[in-house]
């Protein structure tokens, strides 16, 4: 057992990656040309809960705008939307929000 | 005589009581269809050596999560992959089962969300080989529409009837 203490070399952590741990994620569906529309509604109300109106709106943007985020928050908590729209075969990515 | 379109898969429980149930209403010759492609998707889920045309098929089925982060991607694909097989294979055993028995026009909720996702799947894949573009329309092919046009029309339509008979309960 030492009897001295002797300096101790401590890694700081480095902040832009801490950042960058600590952004939180969001689920992104795209548009593809084969999926029914009327089938892409559904899944968003089954899978998150909203209205027969929001699932529509956000269906829409997948339409017209390629894209929609449809849900947000930790990493393990978007890997499992992203696994349950793939089990829907919709196609879903994640990635950091924005700064 | 009515000229309503029967509903190949309807809600039927209009009382109120007791759990959701739904009747499905396909002939034997739409049940054999929809079983000989569910057999099909089941071979291209086990493959294990899938060739380039089976490989991109199938990376329709299993799209990446993290597209532009390479180690999250081998990550994810790791932890959920094997997962993902077993899910879709479940769904098309579930289906099997229940489209397999002549005698079963009845299905509960389970069973009809299995018959959603077994036959969008399908349909994905069938849409997928046929390169379905955005404006495509498959009715107005007239006779350069391949048998293979005919069945994802018929999956379309189904999948819709599925889609609104589901509606009730979200």
């Amino acid at each position: 057992m030492p009897t001295t203490l002797e300096p101790v070399q401590v890694e700081e952590p480095d902040v832009d990656e801490s950042a960058e741990a600590d952004r939180p994620w969001i689920v992104i569906v795209w548009n593809d040309p084969i999926n029914l529309m009327s089938y892409v509604t559904h899944v968003f109300q089954k899978l998150f809960g909203y209205s027969k109106e929001k699932a529509t709106e956000l269906m829409m943007d997948v339409h017209h705008k390629g894209k929609a985020v449809v849900a947000a928050g930790g990493r393990e908590e978007c890997e499992m939307h992203v696994f349950r729209l793939h089990e829907h075969s919709l196609w879903a990515t994640m990635e950091h929000d924005e700064p | 005589m009515s000229d309503e379109p029967v509903a190949p898969i309807a809600r039927v429980d209009d009382d109120g009581v007791g759990p959701p149930t739904w009747r499905i209403s396909l002939g034997l010759d739409e049940r054999a269809i929809v079983l000989r492609l569910l057999g099909e998707m089941r071979s291209l889920l086990r493959g294990d050596d899938p060739d380039d045309t089976a490989k991109n098929l199938l990376h329709r089925l299993f799209p990446p999560a993290f597209p532009d982060d390479e180690e999250k991607e081998a990550e994810y694909q790791r932890l959920m992959r094997t997962e993902l097989v077993a899910s879709r294979a479940a769904t098309i055993d579930d289906v099997a089962r229940v489209l397999g028995d002549d005698d079963t026009d009845t299905l509960n909720e389970s069973e009809v969300v299995s018959f959603m996702q077994a036959v969008n799947a399908t349909r994905v894949v069938l849409g997928t080989m046929l390169d379905v573009g955005e404006d495509d329309d498959i009715a107005t092919l007239g006779d350069e529409a391949t048998p293979e046009h005919h069945l994802y029309g018929y999956l379309s339509w189904l999948l819709d009837w599925t889609v609104t008979s589901l509606d009730d309960t979200t």
